[in-house]
């Protein structure tokens, strides 16, 4: 103790000089005490990280399967944009839906007998539905192949209503059809340029 | 401590005669005198004498190495001290010192033994008997320097008075006299003088034919010998005083030096470990860091394609809530088709978004319900009931049959 109080006493000014040294060093340790740790991360330090990124491992495999599925979910809606009435690309829907019906009914070979009471319905700011009824009296052949004509045809025909039934009950040589059409038709300007841009 | 198990002494006398003895000790508390050896008196300077001396006994790293001199103008003392701990005697012996000696304390250098303890004038007091030798200053300092000049190391520099066990009246004609030397070596058997040597010290057979003075000086050496072997303190408490570094015998370098290596390497080899462990933890660390990051740059990636597509992505759930109607109407009429029997035949087919009523007739009402069940297992449908039949007067069964069918969509989602 004797040594080290003569050691002090000889040795003011390296002693002033050293003390507030200590003292920053110690101020300093404990503000940045946790990035002091991280240069040196001990065994546990680690193993919580590795806890911690398991977790995180997991969260992303799920992230990427939720991924995986919404772009699955978005590359067929644009595949399938065809299906959709874009009045961008297919014109005025009001004025060209009933003469696509008849252009098919007319390559089947099918004479509709009524066509008409087109009813355009919002779905919502961007989709909505347009019907159109028809009815039909021929062959079950012809209706048939109308009806698969309508299938192939684009946009994508959706039958609300089809009633089948013969003309007369005895005889089933002529079929009477009668239903409902619905084709969905999306209006907004986003989508109808992805739409377009996925055709391409 | 450890005793001492080997030692070399050499001595020399007024006339700066040398004397040297290799002393071991051996079992039974018996002593082995392994070499004697004599100074050359055709070498005329006394440092090469000494040089010679030492190089032909050739002391081992495990020999300490004492010197003995008969310093001029020394002197030896007895005096009775009261029993006190190291540092005070010292204190002590140079407050009372020159009150018995007629030279000043200033021009001497003096050390002292603790011969024995004694009992004082009260009963429970103890008194040390301690021995005192002074050497003047200059007479010191010379044959340090004779010492040094003949370039030999030493343990301790001393007077043989040191290690005698009682001070004789006339200690320096003793110290001449081999016969009153001898006397020093009691329990001797047999009438001859040196019974009592021959009883301690093996190995001086030729003993009995040396001179005088030869005898004297091998007598004094074995004496300090025994003393050193004999007595657990270490030889440098005879020091008269301290020698300088350059004297002092450096011992077992060569394991210095190998554990100093041995450390060394020790210390490296730890450092290494240390930087190896902090650099794998780093690394370890910083890879763990990295790949959180990676998880959150994705996942931020994810987040922003999301937000990028969230238009098209709430429409896309808008239009699958939407119930539009069927697009696959031929679809449902061409599985009709294929899984009715032919004795079936459909005279009604209506369907209502996804609901589908048909109106089947058969003849052959015996296995309609078996050919019926067919229908269920239609993809394309997900439930198939019949709802009622009806009995016709001409024997015709009719039977109105409700299916609901399975959009695209729907069969997709099933199908995972």
């Amino acid at each position: 103790m004797g040594k080290v109080k003569t050691l002090i006493s000889s040795n003011r000014r390296g002693v002033l000089g050293v003390v507030p040294v200590i003292a920053l060093s110690i101020i300093v340790i404990a503000l940045y005490r946790k990035e002091i740790a991280s240069l040196w991360p001990g065994g546990d330090r680690i193993q919580n990280e590795i806890a911690e990124l398991a977790d995180m491992h997991k969260n992303l495999e799920r992230e990427i399967r939720e991924v995986r599925n919404i772009r699955q979910i978005r590359e067929n809606f644009i595949r399938q944009g065809k299906d959709f009435w874009i009045p961008k690309r297919d014109g005025d829907i009001e004025s060209s839906i009933i003469k696509k019906i008849e252009d098919v009914a007319k390559t089947s070979g099918l004479k509709l007998q009524n066509i008409g009471n087109a009813r355009l319905t919002k779905i919502s700011e961007e989709i909505s539905f347009m019907e159109v009824n028809i009815e039909a009296k021929s062959s079950m052949e012809e209706i048939s192949r109308f009806i698969s004509d309508l299938y192939k045809a684009n946009p994508c025909f959706y039958w609300r209503k089809c009633v089948l039934r013969p003309f007369n009950p005895r005889d089933a040589k002529d079929i009477v059809l009668s239903g409902t059409i619905n084709v969905v038709s999306l209006t907004g300007d986003g989508v109808a340029k992805v739409l377009m841009d996925g055709e391409k | 401590m450890f005793k001492n198990q080997n030692c070399t002494v050499i001595y020399w006398d007024r006339d700066k005669d040398i004397f040297g003895a290799e002393i071991s000790a051996a079992e039974g508390g018996k002593m082995i005198v392994r070499q004697t050896v004599f100074s050359d008196p055709g070498i005329p300077s006394f440092s090469a004498r000494l040089l010679h001396v030492c190089d032909t006994l050739s002391p081992g790293e495990n020999h300490r190495i004492i010197l003995a001199s008969r310093f001029e103008e020394a002197i030896c003392i007895e005096l009775n001290l009261p029993k006190l701990p190291q540092a005070e005697m010292q204190k002590a012996l140079g407050f009372e010192l020159p009150r018995h000696i007629p030279v000043s304390i200033e021009g001497i250098t003096w050390t002292y033994r603790i011969i024995g303890e004694m009992p004082g004038e009260t009963k429970n007091s103890t008194l040390s008997k301690v021995r005192i030798l002074a050497v003047s200053r200059k007479s010191w300092d010379s044959a340090v320097a004779e010492i040094t000049g003949s370039e030999i190391k030493a343990d301790a520099v001393t007077h043989p008075l040191m290690v005698f066990n009682s001070l004789p009246d006339n200690p320096e004609f003793m110290l001449d006299d081999p016969d009153e030397l001898l006397k020093l070596f009691p329990g001797g058997v047999g009438a001859a003088k040196d019974g009592g040597l021959n009883a301690k010290f093996a190995g001086l057979e030729g003993f009995g034919n040396l001179s005088a003075k030869h005898k004297a000086g091998l007598l004094v050496s074995l004496l300090i010998g025994e003393f050193i072997l004999r007595e657990a303190a270490a030889p440098e408490s005879l020091n008269i005083a301290p020698l300088p570094d350059t004297m002092r015998p450096r011992r077992f370098r060569a394991s210095r030096y190998s554990a100093a290596a041995l450390f060394i390497l020790v210390l490296l080899l730890g450092t290494v470990l240390i930087a190896r462990s902090w650099w794998d933890a780093r690394a370890r660390y910083c890879r763990i860091i990295v790949e959180k990051q990676r998880i959150v740059s994705k996942i931020n990636e994810f987040k922003q394609e999301g937000a990028k597509n969230k238009k098209i992505d709430e429409l896309i759930r808008k239009i699958d809530g939407t119930e539009p109607g069927n697009s696959e109407i031929i679809q449902c009429l061409q599985a009709l088709s294929q899984k009715l029997p032919s004795s079936m035949w459909i005279t009604m087919f209506s369907t209502k978004d996804d609901d589908i009523d048909l109106t089947i007739c058969t003849m052959k009402d015996k296995d309609a319900q078996a050919d019926l069940s067919k229908l269920s297992g239609i993809p394309v449908f997900s439930s198939f009931s019949i709802r009622s039949t009806r009995r016709d007067s001409d024997g015709t069964l009719t039977i109105f049959v409700h299916i609901v069918y399975q959009s695209k969509f729907k069969r997709q989602k099933a199908n995972g």
